[in-house]
């Protein structure tokens, strides 16, 4: 099983490469950047220089926000800096984000990232060859001709992942992408019942092979003897997902319903408060996340190697600094080749 | 000596990349651009950021309407950060076709127009990071409602630099309008920044309030030194060639009244499908000599001093287009030879 790191999305930038170094030091196999706060290509671009051997990737870039042939020269380029170690980890991001605050078209997510995949592919295999592309969907009409990629590109193919959590993304993962990466609310249990079935059918309708596909789940993990804490310190990172609406009938799948509806409802009168973060019972941080001794948080990592091809650990984004470095170090300590 | 720019180049091969940077910034000039057409104008500036430390770094130019700004605005606020406030965002609106075909883009419009919007829009957003106040921008092209959004980081100096590529009269007028400066085009000639540039980028600074002291103009002058002026007249010929087969270009080029020659080239040009020596054919050396600084290293100091008078900086370029890498690389030692502050 392969194991990736997020980036540090509030450090500054000097952090952010030292922490990607540590990650090829200590053997991981991909750092990853995420698109919120930061541009999910400029921290890349530093790292691709000051790294090797490990794999970069985003996880993930907003898929809408540019044009395809915009996503497909900084893949091009980070691919090239990196000598083909990136990795493109698209999502579609939420209807509010991409109509109000980046003003574009969301539509019908599934249908819209398959035709972004393909185009942005497009772009990175034939047009760059000098190839003409040409693609009248309902979300893009395009017609390159006469372009080419003029910089040497170490690999032909760019692989490609999608950020999915729902049956339709991950059917239409199945049919296109070169992987999937979830969100951490995605348990063992929503992965395996309701995830695999789909990605399978999109792999099988499209006539691919399981094989070829990178399952990478996100985990958030805390290694600690103090459990009690571990499941303290994990509270606001649930509560932060439980107040989305969009994640409300994975908590319900999961039993959690009425406590995901509690909080939301806390969140919308009061805005984030300890309150809410008092509100997420200790079974429900149990559900999500893996708390517990090195040997526990081990042996459960483990398990998901019979599921899943790779790991990405979720590092707690809301806790204290001090606990959150701390619980770094102990991923580092535990997972370290 | 004066302030120069100069482009990091093609490469995407992470040390000679960091390689150019450093000879631009050793060479004392004080800018590093970077372009859109075969990369992105922006993944390569945060590579060489981390190994420059006075040299702004900027993108000349990225489209403005392939990303939607607050994906612009993300991007900067990041190069800010790694360049620790040496970056520079130059916006260019790009030909329609390369919107239309290439990108997709579904409302070209009005290129000045889209522009200035573009650019009051990714101002506003920035604005509204630094304040933390909701952002509400309604206009023509964009319609953006942030609520709920705080951002990374303010911006290192309290203001992201915003310029604008600009030809014509209409574009320069709207970077007189709302730009931090203007980037120059390989093809503004002398005549035309006194008769146009100039002229035109004053009537956008008065309209809107601001003094010519508001602004950066940066010309972008294209220098061949050699002793050989026969032959540098030959090497340079690819530049108006190339940017006489686009359409857009037209009317700048019959303005300098190289009509005819413009229609035989691009005659040449439709014919053979592409370039060739038969589209170069009919420039002559003082259609060369209209465009491009030919002449020894006396003669190029001269002559760039004269855009000097009118413009604040000059970014520089050496012949590229239709000649061999060697003869490229040579004229590129000259420049820096002589420009070298």
């Amino acid at each position: 099983m392969k194991y990736y790191l997020g980036l540090n999305i509030d450090a500054d930038f000097e952090d952010q490469i030292a922490l990607a170094v540590r990650a090829e030091d200590a053997g991981f196999d991909g750092i990853w950047s995420t698109h919120y706060y930061n541009s999910p290509f400029i921290p890349l671009a530093a790292i691709a220089r000051e790294t090797k051997s490990i794999g970069i990737g985003t996880n993930i870039a907003y898929a809408f926000t540019r044009s395809p042939m915009e996503t497909a020269l900084s893949a091009l380029d980070l691919d090239s800096l990196s000598g083909g170690r990136f990795t493109l980890g698209l999502a579609p991001a939420f209807r509010t984000i991409n109509e109000r605050w980046y003003g574009v078209t969301h539509g019908r997510p599934a249908p819209h990232m398959k035709e972004c995949i393909q185009l942005t592919r497009a772009v990175i295999e034939e047009a760059s060859k000098g190839k003409p592309v040409r693609f009248k969907g309902d979300y893009y009409d395009m017609n390159i001709d006469g372009w080419h990629r003029a910089q040497e590109m170490p690999r032909d193919h760019i692989p490609i992942y999608v950020g999915a959590m729902q049956e339709g993304m991950c059917r239409m993962a199945g049919d296109v992408a070169d992987g999937l990466m979830p969100h951490s609310i995605c348990s063992p249990a929503w992965i395996k019942e309701v995830m695999l079935p789909n990605v399978n059918k999109g792999l099988a309708r499209s006539g691919r092979k399981r094989e070829h596909f990178d399952f990478c789940a996100c985990v958030s993990v805390a290694i600690t003897n103090d459990r009690k804490q571990g499941i303290q310190d994990y509270k606001d990172t649930i509560a932060f997902s439980a107040v989305t609406r969009l994640y409300q009938p994975i908590f319900e799948w999961h039993g959690f319903g009425r406590e995901a509806a509690n909080i939301r409802d806390l969140f919308l009168k009061n805005g984030y408060s300890q309150e809410i973060i008092e509100a997420v019972p200790d079974e429900m941080v149990e559900a999500f996340a893996v708390v517990g001794s090195v040997d526990e948080v081990r042996r459960r990592v483990a398990e998901y190697g019979e599921f899943v091809d790779s790991i990405q650990f979720a590092q707690n984004s809301y806790g204290s600094a001090v606990s959150k470095d701390q619980y770094l170090d102990a991923v580092f300590d535990a997972f370290s080749i | 000596m004066g302030r120069y720019g100069y482009a990091l180049g093609d490469t995407m091969e992470p040390e000679a990349l960091i390689a150019k940077a450093r000879k631009i910034e050793d060479a004392g000039f004080d800018a590093a651009w970077s372009n859109e057409l075969f990369t992105s104008p922006f993944v390569p500036l945060a590579t060489v950021a981390p190994h420059t430390s006075k040299i702004r770094l900027g993108s000349s130019i990225a489209y403005g309407f392939t990303r939607s700004p607050l994906e612009t605005v993300i991007t900067s606020l990041d190069l800010d950060a790694i360049t620790n406030g040496r970056f520079v965002l130059g916006l260019g609106s790009g030909v329609r076709r390369l919107n239309e075909m290439w990108h997709s883009v579904p409302n070209y419009g009005r290129p000045a127009t889209h522009l200035k919007e573009c650019v009051r829009a990714v101002r506003a957003i920035i604005d509204g990071v630094s304040s933390g106040e909701p952002v509400r921008f309604e206009g023509e092209y964009y319609d953006i409602d942030m609520r709920g959004w705080e951002g990374p980081h303010t911006p290192i100096n309290g203001r992201v630099p915003i310029y604008m590529a600009a030809v014509r009269d209409g574009m320069l007028r709207a970077a007189g309008d709302v730009a931090d400066g203007v980037l120059g085009f390989p093809m503004w000639s002398l005549p035309w920044v006194k008769e146009m540039v100039i002229p035109n980028i004053s009537k956008g600074l008065s309209r809107s309030g601001r003094d010519r002291k508001d602004i950066e103009i940066r010309a972008a002058v294209t220098v061949a030194i050699t002793n050989d002026k026969k032959q540098g007249y030959r090497d340079a010929r690819g530049i108006p060639g190339f940017y006489t087969t686009i359409r857009t270009y037209q009317p700048l080029v019959n303005w300098h009244g190289y009509e005819k020659e413009a229609d035989q080239i691009r005659e040449a040009f439709v014919k053979l499908q592409g370039f060739g020596d038969e589209v170069l054919e009919p420039i002559h050396d003082e259609m060369v000599d209209t465009f491009v600084v030919v002449g020894n290293a006396d003669e190029a100091r001269a002559r760039v001093a004269e855009f000097e008078e009118y413009c604040d900086a000059v970014d520089l370029e050496v012949p590229h287009n239709f000649i061999p890498d060697d003869v490229h690389e040579e004229y590129e030692r000259r420049l820096f030879e002589v420009f070298a502050n």
